[in-house]
């Protein structure tokens, strides 16, 4: 299925927004933002829907040396919608999360080695000095907006995504209409990174939802309240 | 129970980060260009707590950009600095673009009213009569935050299930030593500012009762299900085996 680009309804940002944004972003700092230093591309999949498959541009940076952080968008324009998150830890941490986190975490050695990661616009070489790294390293991706429902608006519950992790699962003209905007080749790139080691433990039995499908949803409970006792209790949502 | 100040938390666990990886960054950096985030135009402070427990209150810096006129995506960290962690996100839409949304959905979103009226969110740094020119229109908005990193809870990775997250709306909610720590650190009285914001106006249509999930709690749990393969002719399962 061709992504579907939807706009967001309603009106184009007008100039004075624009000027009382700009005014402040003169004057405050963005430190967290700023330090995203990387685009990847790749696809994701729901948890439990694996017909769904996504492209996600990644924005990420290193929070130190064994863990990322990645913004995604739906495509890498300045109008992309941000339509979800994913953490990448090395081998090592994935391996102090607890059994029950596991499954939530997918593995990157075969969208890697594969090809289909890349870094759109770094030239081979230089990409491939990361990639090294990150195919010996497992995501945690959540996405909130369905985007490839045709969703207008970020509606319904945050999902658990997975990646791909062995070849026949991505659908061929989604892989073909990357490869075309992009001037990549999957196969070619495939080659180029056939020496890379994956994980030094191989791929964790209990990762990539050990196989199982994830699904996310909402309970309705009591609501614990603030419970300050100097105040009287008062419900969360005014009369 | 105390809250734990996002600030004291544990670092995230690894080496910091190497000087190689840095390289890499910095020459990757210059090659591409980062257009979504650039977008990014305000930051701005606030609190959120967890739509199933009030008492577990997060200072949360968000970071937003205009997708258009009536709707903002922002980014949550939970402190301003480079090294903070990335906690979760938030969509803020106007009043318009709530009412179009459906019923079922109406819940997970939260009004902005009282946060701003009250003085408690403000963009730091920015002088009061800029920042109440942005303000007088967020007060008329809603959002709806997630959260996937429970720094509260002092977890030193982002575990469990993202939640969906809620906003102050009434006096009461807020415990005071957070609000009085927020308070010394970017010198700012939230008494004072809700003196000044007095005059402005909330959504026109009034705070709607399926918002701020209409008062119960909401609590996002995992089910384990058939997963649906992806139906390519040499249908394969998801992992080796």
């Amino acid at each position: 299925m061709e992504p579907v680009h939807a706009s967001v309804p309603g009106e184009k940002t007008k100039i004075t927004t624009s000027l009382v944004d700009t005014a402040s972003a003169a004057i405050q700092t963005f430190g967290p933002p700023n330090k995203i230093h990387q685009h990847l591309c790749v696809f994701h999949m729901y948890a439990d829907d694996m017909t769904r498959q996504v492209e996600a541009h990644h924005y990420c940076c290193n929070v130190n040396e064994d863990m990322r952080q990645c913004l995604i968008y739906d495509r890498p324009e300045p109008d992309a919608r941000l339509i979800g998150v994913e953490y990448i830890v090395t081998e090592d941490l994935f391996l102090t999360l607890p059994d029950s986190e596991k499954p939530l975490w997918h593995s990157h050695e075969y969208e890697v080695k594969s090809g289909v990661l890349f870094m759109p616009g770094v030239p081979g070489p230089v990409e491939r000095q990361d990639l090294d790294k990150m195919a010996k390293t497992y995501g945690k991706a959540i996405h909130f907006w369905q985007v490839d429902k045709g969703d207008e608006l970020p509606l319904g519950l945050p999902h658990v995504m997975m990646a791909l992790t062995r070849d026949g699962q991505l659908y061929p003209n989604l892989a073909r209409d990357m490869e075309n905007r992009y001037g990549v080749t999957f196969e070619k790139e495939k080659m180029n990174r056939a020496n890379m080691e994956g994980l030094v433990h191989g791929v964790h039995p209990k990762a990539n939802a050990a196989g199982i499908g994830l699904k996310t949803v909402l309970r309705e409970i009591e609501c614990k309240p603030s419970g300050i006792s100097s105040l009287e209790p008062v419900p969360r949502a005014p009369k | 129970m105390d809250p734990v100040h996002a600030s004291i938390a544990p670092e995230v666990p690894g080496e910091k980060t190497k000087v190689g990886t840095s390289l890499v960054d910095t020459a990757a950096a210059t090659i591409q260009s980062f257009g979504p985030t650039k977008q990014i135009h305000q930051h701005l402070c606030a609190f959120h707590f967890y739509a199933d427990d009030m008492t577990r209150q997060v200072e949360a810096h968000h970071y937003c950009g205009h997708v258009n006129e009536d709707m903002r995506q922002c980014l949550i960290y939970d402190r301003p600095d480079a090294d903070a962690r990335l906690i979760g996100l938030e969509y803020i839409v106007t009043e318009e673009l709530f009412l179009t949304l459906p019923d079922t959905e109406k819940p997970m979103w939260h009004s902005h009213e009282y946060e701003v009226k009250s003085g408690v969110l403000f963009l730091p740094g920015v002088p009061g009569p800029v920042e109440r020119k942005d303000l007088e229109k967020v007060a008329k908005t809603y959002g709806k935050t997630i959260h996937f990193w429970q720094v509260d809870k002092g977890d030193e990775l982002p575990l469990g299930l993202p939640q969906v997250m809620m906003a102050l709306t009434r006096d009461g909610q807020l415990y005071p030593n957070l609000a009085k720590d927020v308070e010394s650190r970017y010198g700012v009285s939230f008494e004072k500012e809700r003196a000044n914001r007095a005059y402005m106006e909330g959504p026109t249509h009034g705070i709607h009762p399926k918002a701020n999930a209409a008062g119960v709690g909401l609590k996002t749990v995992l089910r384990e299900i058939e997963c649906k393969p992806s139906g390519h002719p040499e249908s394969v399962p998801r992992i080796f085996v």
